[in-house]
């Protein structure tokens, strides 16, 4: 017994000096971590400009490193300071042919952000269905909770309990759409601050994708592939989604982002629900951050981890007019760096995103 | 053997025990009050959606409640033990050593598993009234770090308290120390769900410790 004991100790000591001695190296060295740069899409120049971040100074640069004045930067990039332009007297009247109007540059403006943490954060599987056509101007909160497990249930918040009527005139229209219980995953976008309500995806047991919205009080439950074009339909049927991401947007354009079940980013464009994969190399979900931006002419999509920066501009039919690749410089190759790699060959890590986890590095 | 243990060790605990079991009792009694309150006091809706949407814990001020326990507990446990070397009389018993402090640290455990347990159900049967079996669950996952950050302060404490040597006393606490505080990351409500085996794991394998100090204690160091 006392030689367990005396492993214990040793191995607790171990796992908790792996710990806490690299985590007082990280405090002594108080060392930036580089950031990646912001890209923009020029729809003047039509190449990528940035915003660099060194140290505390930011730079505008273009992808040959040339440095710009901000009111010469901001003239490169209309549709993204349209209102200082608007200000300045020095908004073009139209780019390519597309006239710029004020209401319509903020109406077209998209973004998008997929952190690693959003793929697999745990939640509590509780969700407000929200009245998409309340025939009001505003979205409003309902006063219950929709939960799926093995069947469709609404819990009253005000007296926590089953709305029995409603809870069964779902379980009909889920039986009628032939969903498969339990659900693999719901996703939805539950905020009242939304221009209107795309409802729940859902991913029945089957692997089957659904869209669940509340319409005048009646459920509205499609599944994807019987409703999207036969071109779409059978990339449907193959998809099984893994993650989805639903962010209504003013144009009713961008349905939801999905990773599908071979880790493929998509997203969902359109009244036809077609399919757009992001043609991004070597995207990692778990491992990048991914935003998509959108303007009146083109889509940017980024993609970063800590070693590499990605950019590629779309057209408006998602189309690649330019690609940007850069290699970021990572702390492990600095000498700092390498001597915390020879201090510690091996690190105890409880990273936080808002969940914590064991990782050996 | 082991009952007359037992039963020494409750002699000793008793009176400690009650006021450490009516305390926290005390105290979950009004950590439910105020959840009371707070659902009186402001829409359903609104409550729920601090729950679901802006991660309110609605027990954070419980957070720190099982690791007093814990470090009073074993020093209320080891302290006289300790004080005029009473454990050499334990150590002395026709008894394995292992066996004679393995039966005080479980009469430790069981009692503070009997002082913990009726305030936790106490919060989740009043949580229950207001909220559904969801919110349980996430009560149980806030709460369970907090309650292993409980039991390791006990055998932390046991394992420093029992060390002889001032000079392994330090380093026994600034271990313990260093474990505990694993526990208590800031979170949110399901932030432990992936460590809290490891943790268990962890806290369960800490239970040898003590037998360690125990052992150097039976030896004569430091004396």
């Amino acid at each position: 017994m006392k030689t367990i004991a005396r492993i214990i100790l040793l191995a607790l000591g171990v796992l908790l000096l792996s710990h806490y001695l690299p985590e007082g190296y990280r405090l002594l060295i108080a060392k930036r971590y580089p950031r990646p740069p912001i890209a923009f899409y020029s729809c003047v120049q039509k190449n990528f400009l940035f915003y660099r971040y060194n140290n505390d100074t930011l730079t505008m640069v273009d992808e040959r490193g040339t440095n710009y004045e901000r009111s010469d930067f901001e003239q490169l990039l209309p549709l993204d300071n349209y209102l200082q332009l608007l200000r300045d007297d020095n908004l073009p009247k139209a780019i390519d042919g597309v006239a710029l109007v004020p209401e319509k540059i903020k109406r077209e403006r998209i973004s998008l952000r997929i952190r690693p943490d959003m793929i697999d954060s745990p939640g509590v599987p509780l969700y407000p269905l929200l009245e998409a056509e309340s025939g009001r101007v505003r979205l409003e909160m309902p006063d219950d909770f929709m939960r799926i497990n093995s069947r469709v249930e609404f819990v009253i918040a005000a007296s926590n309990a089953l709305d029995a009527a409603k809870s069964e005139k779902f379980i009909r229209a889920f039986q009628t759409a032939g969903f498969a219980f339990p659900p693999r995953l719901i996703a939805g976008n539950a905020t009242t601050l939304k221009p209107y309500d795309e409802g729940y995806f859902l991913v029945d047991h089957a692997g089957a994708a659904f869209q669940l919205r509340m319409v005048h009080g009646e459920p509205d439950l499609k599944k994807i592939s019987e409703v999207a074009p036969p071109a779409t339909k059978a990339q449907w049927e193959t998809l099984n989604p893994r993650f989805i991401h639903v962010q209504e947007v003013e144009t009713h354009e961008i349905r939801c982002f999905l990773i599908s079940g071979d880790n493929r980013p998509w997203l969902v464009v359109g009244k036809d629900y077609r399919l757009v994969p992001l043609p991004l190399d070597d995207y990692e979900p778990s491992r990048d951050s991914l935003v998509i931006r959108g303007d009146l002419l083109n889509r940017l999509i980024t993609a970063a981890n800590e070693d590499t920066f990605q950019a590629v501009a779309l057209d408006r039919d998602y189309q690649v007019v330019r690609r940007y690749h850069e290699s970021l410089p990572n702390l492990r190759n600095t000498a700092v760096g390498k001597v915390r790699a020879i201090l510690f060959p091996f690190t105890l890590d409880f990273e936080d995103d808002g969940c914590w986890e064991f990782f050996m590095r | 053997m082991f009952k007359s243990l037992a039963y020494k060790e409750w002699i000793k605990l008793r009176i400690y025990w009650g006021l450490i079991f009516l305390a926290h009792l005390a105290f979950c009694l009004f950590l439910c009050l105020q959840l009371r309150r707070i659902c009186k006091v402001n829409a359903a809706l609104s409550v729920w959606d601090n729950w679901l949407f802006k991660d309110f814990l609605f027990f954070r001020p419980c957070q720190f409640g099982p690791l007093l326990m814990g470090i009073v507990f074993a020093a209320l446990q080891f302290f006289p033990e300790i004080l005029a070397k009473r454990l050499r009389l334990v150590l002395h018993l026709p008894l394995s050593e292992e066996r004679a402090v393995g039966a005080h640290l479980g009469v430790g455990l069981g009692l503070l598993t009997l002082a913990f347990l009726p305030g936790v159900a106490l919060l989740a049967f009043c949580a229950s009234i207001w909220f559904p079996h969801e919110f349980l669950l996430n009560l149980a996952y806030i709460y369970a770090p907090w309650l292993l950050g409980g039991y390791a302060a006990y055998l932390f404490s046991a394992f420093t308290l029992l060390e002889p040597t001032w000079r392994y006393r330090v380093f026994n606490f600034l271990l313990g120390a260093s474990f505990v505080r694993l526990c208590y990351f800031p979170t949110t409500y399901d932030g432990y769900l992936r460590l809290l085996a490891w943790l268990g794991l962890a806290t369960a394998a800490a239970v040898v410790l003590p037998l360690l100090s125990a052992n150097r204690f039976g030896k004569g160091y430091g004396s």
